[in-house]
């Protein structure tokens, strides 16, 4: 069967089974790698940032854990997807949006280890969070720039930030010093940005580091303050996801900042639309599915 | 939204006048006169307040509490050696 067939199959597949979906070749897969054998999900948290991703070998990740009130719908994706504590949470930043959930995850699902950067930032959500860990005895570790961390099986998260030394004076130091992540499996890699701004993208770009990834969790709900061109170009992703609550009262995502992905050739996926989204490589190929019916800009992407 | 009467109509004050629109179990949801509405919980709220009563909202920037995260943050980071992680 050839690749184009392939997709055109597995989107029938999907498309009957009420999903929205879409595949990429990125290349030819890898040695050694089991199809689709990584997977992140995008959890719908509201105004919020929560990612579990899960590696071949089954080790978990979770990326931030959403607000406070949406930890109902973050636990309870977390009862359902995994058989045991998460092996890692990693909070890119300290706003509340992105760990207010975490406290009632390591209570419920337990972790075994916690990754933060240093920027302080102390408020009451963090205390609790904090409190949690330590009546569990939770080990802490200091995201650093090029830190890496093996997730099994091929699949590896390089911390590209939070910059060194660290952004002062913008308009959100603790959104400009976010841990940026980039996870790589085979031939295909996926850029967490957090909510960097453009300060962030700016200092990324000048460090070096490899920002190419295929899919972007595009910073901070799509706010027109991240994701400028010159980073889009960089970056070159196929696949864009928004993490962002339907209606909420900052506009996240902002039209310009679609315009810029639109324009970057990017097929966008939002939370707050979509619901949750799910993306599965097998290190060569990305496959997109999300749990409300997708609108038209992914149908058109994929069109042959 | 019914404005109050003249009589009892705040004086002019910096302070943004807030409605109480609505109170619900324990949260209230406030509305500002700029049309943003926002919810906070009743027990910060002066007692008497009720739906329709008006409210003027200060603030003052205060010092922070004593910083317990940061000790338990370090604490639990002390075996941390900077090296790559394996999970």
């Amino acid at each position: 069967m050839s690749a184009l067939r392939c997709i055109r199959t597995f989107l029938t597949v999907c498309l009957l089974a009420g999903l929205s979906a879409v595949a990429r070749p990125v290349a030819a897969a890898p040695p050694g790698l089991r199809p689709l054998a990584l997977r992140i999900d995008f959890i719908d948290v509201g105004q919020g940032d929560a990612a579990l991703v899960t590696s071949p070998t089954g080790k978990t990740v979770l990326i931030d854990g959403g607000p406070a009130n949406h930890a109902g719908a973050l636990t309870a994706f977390l009862a359902t997807h995994l058989r045991g504590p998460v092996d890692l949470i990693l909070l890119s930043h300290r706003h509340e949006d992105h760990l207010g959930g975490l406290p009632a995850a390591v209570r419920q699902v337990g972790a075994r280890m916690f990754l933060d950067a240093p920027v302080a930032h102390a408020g009451p959500d963090y205390d609790r969070l904090m409190r949690e860990l330590d009546a569990r005895g939770i080990p802490a570790r200091q995201a650093t720039r090029g830190r890496r961390i093996d997730l099994g099986g091929g699949a590896v998260i390089t911390l590209l930030g939070p910059p060194e030394p660290p952004i002062t004076g913008s308009r959100s130091d603790v959104n400009a010093n976010s841990v940026v992540a980039r996870l790589t499996y085979g031939a295909v890699s996926i850029l967490f940005a957090g909510d960097a701004e453009s300060p962030t993208e700016k200092w990324l770009l000048a460090s070096g580091q490899d920002l190419r990834a295929d899919v972007l969790k595009v910073a901070h709900h799509g706010s027109r303050y991240a994701s400028g061109m010159r980073f889009l170009h960089v970056v070159r992703p196929s696949v864009a996801v928004i993490s962002a609550g339907a209606g909420n009262e900052y506009g996240h995502p902002a039209r310009i900042t679609l315009d810029r992905l639109a324009r970057s050739g990017a097929a966008v996926y939002r939370t707050d639309l979509d619901g949750d989204v799910t993306v599965e490589t097998d290190g060569a190929s990305v496959r997109v599915r999300t749990a409300r019916p997708h609108g038209p800009t992914a149908e058109a992407w994929a069109a042959p | 939204m019914n404005r109050p009467p003249e009589k009892d109509a705040a004086p002019a004050a910096p302070s943004p006048l807030l409605f109480v629109d609505a109170i619900d179990g324990q949260m209230a949801r406030l509305l500002l006169s700029g049309g943003a509405s926002f919810s906070v919980p009743v027990r910060l709220l002066p007692a008497g307040v009720k739906e329709g009563s008006w409210l003027h909202a200060s603030f003052v920037v205060a010092p922070p509490p004593p910083d317990g995260a940061a000790e338990i943050r370090a604490r639990l980071g002390r075996g941390d050696d900077g090296a790559d992680i394996k999970l």
